[in-house]
């Protein structure tokens, strides 16, 4: 019975770490636009790949949108629940704007938001290994 | 002298009737039934296609260069068609002669083009144009271009080596299955309907209209820019990424997956 409920732990704190940023994940990787009046969204995914081996170094998601303060709110109460789990993390909401970063390890993955009034950048790196 | 005569008369009959390779043949229109000269050409470097009318275009295999030509008889002397520069094969209105006050020419009753050619590298339609592409054969760069009214294109592949341009003011509805080819571009500031799959290692969508696409994609990089409205949905994979949006229109990456 012991040995079960440590393996059932085991098995949802896994769980928990392997969404520990689903909130933010689920708003970076949504559809852009669709909304009635329109608004400005720019959204740029990068990878950086081993010459050599093709193998993946780093990944880069980067976000921007203007004119929507709905998503700008629903942006900052993700990183609110999210940055709970994670292993090292900076958080400022001070006159309208909220700055955070929040980092996790194995693999390194670090978040950063600025939300000025309906304007936010978010900023996503999974780094897999660093560079020599 | 009266022999003279008869036998010029005879000749010149004989002439015309060598040179004018018409024919005429009754198509079903409609309810009725109606006359349509049909006539041969042979161009055998032909890469262009202009059409200002209404054109139900048919890509087919065959002897290279060779075009078949059919419109309705009571029209035939509002049409001009001819091939310029040896490439270029135009389809439009007489510039000399008025155009007539009822027109039959219209999507339901076209000039039918048949058109046999392993260079096309361009279709350009200023009209209502339905182009069926029987044989997918074209040159390395494509590219496809409407102005106006309304470009169908009905294919199971499209292939052009380096690149494939789709431009559009008008209504573009493209219905082919497969895209091959290196470089996708679509430039889209009219109505743009398009979906499939396609090899393009490169893809630019521009949309100022509204858009309906549907494409799934593997690439290294893929760009949008969209500030119109309607459904952009990229799946698959794809490199690197870049998406600008502007206006209303919704762009659907999450089935897109990142290499």
């Amino acid at each position: 019975m012991k040995r079960l409920l440590i393996i059932a732990m085991f098995a949802i704190a896994s769980v928990a770490e392997g969404s520990a940023q689903e909130h933010i994940d689920a708003l970076v990787n949504r559809d852009i636009g669709g909304s009635r009046s329109g608004y400005m969204c720019t959204k740029r995914t990068a990878v950086k790949r081993d010459p050599d081996t093709g193998e993946i170094i780093k990944r880069v998601t980067e976000v921007v949108i203007r004119d929507n303060k709905e998503l700008a709110k629903q942006f900052v109460e993700a990183f609110k629940t999210d940055i709970q789990t994670a292993e090292v993390s900076e958080e400022s909401d001070k006159r309208n704007i909220y700055i955070a970063t929040a980092i996790w390890l194995d693999p390194k993955r670090i978040y950063n938001i600025s939300v000025t009034g309906d304007v936010v950048v978010v900023n996503v790196q999974t780094i897999y290994r660093e560079d020599e | 002298m009266k022999r003279m005569i008869i036998m010029a008369v005879l000749l010149l009959a004989a002439i015309t009737t060598t040179n004018a390779q018409a024919r005429i043949e009754k198509r079903s229109v409609g309810a009725g039934e109606i006359d349509y000269i049909t006539k041969e050409l042979t161009c055998e470097e032909l890469t262009q296609i202009n059409c200002s009318l209404p054109v139900e275009l048919r890509l087919v295999d065959g002897e290279e260069g060779h075009i078949e030509i059919s419109y309705p008889m009571d029209e035939h002397r509002y049409i001009r068609y001819g091939i310029n520069d040896g490439t270029k094969l135009s389809i439009g209105r007489d510039g000399f002669q008025k155009a007539p006050k009822k027109t039959i020419l219209s999507a339901d009753t076209p000039i039918y083009l048949t058109v046999s050619s392993s260079k096309l590298c361009y279709i350009l339609s200023t009209q209502d144009t339905e182009v069926f592409v029987e044989s997918d054969r074209f040159a390395d760069e494509l590219m496809l271009a409407n102005s106006g009214y309304s470009l169908s294109i009905i294919a199971k592949s499209i292939t052009a080596k380096e690149s494939i341009k789709i431009h559009t003011t008008g209504t573009m509805t493209c219905e082919v299955e497969e895209w091959n080819t290196d470089n996708l571009q679509l430039f889209n500031n009219g109505y743009l309907y398009i979906d499939g799959t396609t090899t393009a290692k490169h893809i630019k969508h521009s949309s100022l209209g509204i858009d309906s696409t549907r494409l799934t994609v593997d690439c290294e990089s893929l760009e949008v820019f969209a500030k119109g409205e309607g459904i952009i949905s990229y799946k698959g994979t794809a490199g690197n990424i870049t998406i600008n949006s502007l206006g209303k229109t919704t762009i659907r990456t999450s089935e897109l997956i990142q290499k």
